[in-house]
């Protein structure tokens, strides 16, 4: 069927002059050669789409052709969120750390103050750093705070999806987690969110970073001047903090969910192209992006799009799920990531993004 | 002829290093270990690469000084390279190098060390780099 359209477009642009393809003749001869499952706008299908929810791949010759990796140490999949018992996956240095269904998982680094973290027992932990931490768990047990030599440990208790936070202060010290019942896993980290656990055997263990930045095809494209995303995301570990989804390579040219939670096309020279909407960022979100020399382009979730004439443009080697320097880590899940090249129209990105 | 080849590629093979090289680095403070010619390149002005360092660790060692500094009071930091780095390799600052994948099987996972003796086989270092299992033994006992 394909070789059928092909030759009839040939046919038709002989007749009509060889050089005389409408736009539209010109996008169906492309899109016919595409993978039907690669997502079109307006028609135009994307030039690379990686949706690593499905495993599926277009415009890289492998997925290591237009990403690499960097994260020196082991990760799994196992969130706070995650059902009890839930079969995580391990994943070695410097892998992409992909969970089927969900996607690419894009985590900081983060310390697990727990011993044993897959035998959970109770235990005091060593001395903490001051600072805001949550306890989380997976299973049917519980997990109870009470203070060891700090100040501020709480007695908050930690249950099957309901982590809790405490904040010590004053003199370092430590903190006595106490187990009932029967427990996965358990995970006591800096910071005012769960991430992934940490395993840990004899020994308190650092999750390194993960750092992606595109090469090959992904990279010239997001560095053209005139440039589409549509990306989605899933199962954003928290609010309230900027969340970069694609960032510049050096710079702060950037697309991101700010302070505010609302999506953001940021460029330091042109300022911000702020989407009004505030999704529910721990359920699956689209939301589209798109540049050229005359002008910004985002939505959310197929609604509220917004325009702007200032200009936008990544440059260096544009990083996934991070700014540039490692900073403002996504902390969730990139389900999908379609690009293209050139700015496809705002109804077309409104539509890719329903 | 497979075994000729098999042959040659053996005496060819150059030394199989881990996934992972831990250099142990130690700065009198963090802003020496920023300003460092090597580890300081890991420093972005405003935070550390934490995908490729584990800044901070706490380092114990029976004698409280290595290379002079205190690894009590200094700042250590780990480098983790995929491959042998050269510059951290002639850092002396970084005064051990571990082989993680051996580490974690309690192989022969010293790879160079300015600690030797008690001070090392009696080194504990938290947090370690997360593995399957536990990096390194601790105490490292080598």
């Amino acid at each position: 069927m394909k070789l059928i359209i092909i030759a009839f477009l040939l046919f038709l642009g002989f007749l009509n002059n060889a050089n005389a393809l409408t736009s539209e003749q010109r996008a169906l001869l492309i899109s016919s050669n595409v993978p039907s499952w690669v997502l079109r706008a307006g028609g135009i299908p994307a030039n690379i789409d990686l949706n690593f929810a499905t495993g599926q791949i277009y415009g890289c010759a492998t997925l290591v052709s237009c990403l690499s990796i960097t994260r020196a140490s082991n990760k799994t999949d196992l969130l706070p969120s995650s059902a009890s018992g839930f079969a995580y996956n391990i994943f070695s240095n410097n892998v992409l750390a992909i969970t089927p269904t969900l996607g690419l998982l894009i985590e900081e680094a983060r310390t697990n103050q727990l011993l044993n973290s897959t035998s959970p027992a109770t235990q005091t932990t060593g001395s903490l750093a001051n600072g805001t931490y949550t306890l989380w768990v997976n299973g049917s047990g519980t997990a109870t705070m009470s203070t060891g030599t700090a100040t501020g440990c709480g007695t908050g208790v930690a249950s099957q999806g309901t982590p809790v936070n405490f904040t010590t202060s004053g003199a370092a010290g430590t903190c006595t987690v106490t187990v009932a019942g029967s427990l996965n896993a358990f995970q006591l980290e800096l910071g005012a969110f769960g991430t992934s656990l940490i395993v840990t055997a004899g020994a308190t263990a650092t999750r390194a970073a993960d750092s992606i930045p595109t090469t090959g095809t992904a990279a010239t494209v997001l560095t053209a001047t005139s440039v589409s995303v549509a990306l989605q995301v899933t199962r954003m570990l928290d609010t309230g903090t900027e969340r970069v989804f694609v960032g510049n390579g050096s710079g702060s040219a950037r697309l991101e969910r700010n302070f505010t939670n609302t999506p953001v096309i940021f460029n330091a020279a042109a300022s911000a192209l702020i989407q009004a909407s505030t999704p529910t960022w721990t359920s699956l979100n689209k939301i589209g992006a798109s540049w050229d020399a005359n002008g910004r382009s985002l939505v959310a979730n197929g609604a509220g799009l917004v325009t702007d004439a200032a200009t936008n443009t990544l440059s260096g080697t544009p990083m996934i799920g991070q700014q540039s320097g490692g900073t403002k880590i996504l902390n969730g899940y990139l389900s999908r990531f379609p690009v293209w090249s050139p700015k496809i129209s705002d109804s077309a990105l409104s539509g890719v993004t329903q | 002829m497979k075994l000729l080849l098999l042959f040659i590629g053996l005496l060819c093979a150059s030394p199989v290093y881990a996934n992972e090289i831990d250099y142990f680095c130690i700065f009198a403070n963090a802003t020496a270990a920023q300003a460092d010619a090597n580890v300081g390149t890991f420093w972005n002005g405003t935070t550390w690469d934490t995908s490729t360092t584990f800044p901070g660790v706490s380092v114990t060692t029976p004698q409280a000084l290595v290379n002079g500094i205190s690894s009590i009071t200094g700042f250590w930091i780990i480098v983790s390279r995929p491959i042998v780095d050269g510059g951290l390799d002639a850092n002396i600052a970084c005064v051990m190098k571990l082989d993680r994948d051996l580490g974690k099987i309690n192989g022969s996972f010293i790879l160079n060390s300015a600690i030797v003796g008690g001070n090392r086989t009696a080194l504990t270092f938290k947090p370690q780099p997360m593995a399957n299992g536990q990096a390194y033994p601790s105490p490292l006992g080598k």
